[in-house]
C-alpha cells in the first residue's frame, strides 16, 4: 500500500475502528492499541480488496476480533482500569440526551455494544452486521432487540419505540 | 429525534486522539518505539495461549504470535525449543490472514524430528493431542517457544477410562461421561483451571485442553 493511500485510510477510518474498538473496551489507552494493531495489520494482510466498503469491513472485522482478544479476555478484565472510559462524557455534559445515551450503551453488555454501533452509526444492516461479525442474522436480531429493550428501560421517553 | 441521530450525535464526539492518529500514520515510518510497545503486549497474548494440531510424522503446532512489524527481526527473535533442546528453523513464512489473524509457519528440526510450525494469534486456539506448546518473553525481549510431550493421556484400564492429568498429577474417571463418545469438564491443576475436551475414536483419543484461567 501507497504512503499516501495508508494515510488516507488511516484518516478516513481512524474514528470508525477506534469506536470499534471502544464499543467492547470502553477505555482510549486500549483503544488506541487497537487501532495500532489493526492497521500493522492492514500492512501485512494480502487482502486484495476489490472496493471501499470491502476495505471497510475487513477494518472492522479486524477491528471487532482484536478487541475482543484484548478487552474481553479474562486477563485485560482484570487488569484494565476503566475509568478513563468517562473522561469523554465531561465534555458531553452540555447535552443531557447524549450523556443519558452513552452512559446507557456503555452499560450494555458486551457484545450489544458493537452490534448497536454498526446498526444506529454506521447504518449497517442485520444481514451486514452479521457477515462482519461472522454471526447468525438471528443472533444479531435477538441482541438488536435485547439491546433495544434495555435501552428503552433506561432511557424511557428519550429512546422511541422501533 | 430519532433513535439513530441521537445515537450518531452521541458516538460522534468519541474520536482518537490527534496524538494517536499521528502515532499511526507513522506506524508506516520506523517507528521503534511502537515496535517495542506491541512486542511487550505481544508476549502476554502469547503466553496466554498455545495450541498444537499433531498427526503422523509431521509436527504442526499453532499457539500465538506477536503483532508483526518488522518480519525479519520479529523472525530472529523467535526461538523453538522441542523438549528442551532448540531446533533449527527454515522457511518461514508470515502473514495476516483474511479475518486478521496473525500466522507464522515454518520447518523446524530437533535431532531425528521435523515437521512444520504454526502460530497463530487465533483466540480459540486450543492446546491438543501429543504436544504441549509454552511461550515466554525472556529478558532480551525473546520469544521462546518450547515444545515438549503433551503431558495429558487417556488410559483404559479394566473397562474405565481415565485422563490422566499432566504426568499423573490428577487421574479422572470420565468412563461415564465419554460413553457417548466425548468426555468434557474442568480441573485445576498447578494453580489452574483447565477446561478439557476428550473424544475417543476407538483406538485414538483426541484430547483438546484450554486454560480458563
Amino acid at each position: 500500500m501507497e504512503q499516501s493511500e495508508y494515510i488516507r485510510v488511516v484518516n478516513t477510518y481512524g474514528n470508525t475502528v477506534y469506536r470499534i474498538a471502544f464499543s467492547y473496551c470502553r477505555n482510549a489507552s486500549n483503544s488506541e492499541d487497537i487501532v495500532q494493531n489493526v492497521y500493522i495489520k492492514l500492512f501485512q494482510t494480502k487482502t486484495e480488496f476489490t472496493d471501499e466498503e470491502h476495505m471497510r469491513k475487513w477494518l472492522i472485522r479486524v477491528a471487532a476480533n482484536e478487541a475482543k482478544n484484548l478487552c474481553t479476555s479474562f486477563w485485560k478484565r482484570k487488569m484494565v482500569p476503566l475509568e478513563d472510559s468517562h473522561e469523554n462524557l465531561l465534555l458531553w455534559s452540555e447535552k443531557e440526551e447524549c450523556s443519558k445515551l452513552y452512559n446507557a450503551v456503555m452499560g450494555l453488555p458486551d457484545k450489544y455494544r458493537v452490534v448497536t454501533y454498526l446498526y444506529y452509526y454506521e447504518d449497517y444492516a442485520v444481514k451486514e452486521i452479521a457477515e462482519i461479525l461472522k454471526l447468525r442474522e438471528t443472533t444479531v436480531q435477538t441482541q438488536l432487540m435485547r439491546a433495544r429493550e434495555k435501552l428503552k428501560m433506561k432511557l424511557k421517553e428519550d429512546w422511541k419505540d422501533e | 429525534m430519532s433513535n439513530k441521530k441521537l445515537y450518531k450525535e452521541t458516538f460522534d464526539k468519541i474520536t482518537m486522539s490527534e496524538e494517536a492518529f499521528e502515532r499511526i500514520r507513522s506506524l508506516e515510518g520506523e517507528n521503534k518505539k511502537n515496535r517495542e510497545n506491541y512486542f511487550k503486549y505481544a508476549g502476554i497474548v502469547v503466553a496466554a495461549m498455545a495450541a498444537i494440531f499433531i498427526s503422523s510424522n509431521t509436527i504442526s503446532y499453532a499457539g500465538t504470535g506477536e503483532p508483526l512489524v518488522d518480519m525479519k527481526e520479529y523472525v530472529e527473535k523467535i526461538s523453538i525449543f522441542i523438549n528442551g533442546k532448540k531446533a533449527d528453523e527454515s522457511d518461514v513464512k508470515r502473514y495476516v490472514d483474511e479475518n486478521g489473524t496473525e500466522h507464522i509457519e515454518m520447518q523446524v528440526a530437533e535431532g531425528d524430528q521435523k515437521g512444520e510450525v504454526h502460530i497463530t494469534t487465533d483466540m480459540d486456539s486450543l492446546e491438543k493431542n501429543n504436544l504441549s506448546v509454552e511461550t515466554n518473553i525472556d529478558e532480551k525481549g525473546n520469544t521462546n517457544i518450547e515444545i515438549s510431550d503433551f503431558p495429558w493421556k487417556v488410559e483404559k484400564k479394566e473397562g474405565k477410562v481415565y485422563l490422566n492429568v499432566k504426568d499423573g498429577k490428577k487421574i479422572l474417571d470420565i468412563t461415564k461421561d465419554i460413553e457417548d463418545g466425548k468426555a468434557e469438564g474442568k480441573v485445576q491443576v498447578d494453580g489452574k483451571l483447565y477446561k478439557y475436551c476428550v473424544e475417543d475414536f476407538g483406538e485414538e483419543q483426541s484430547i483438546e485442553v484450554k486454560v480458563i484461567e
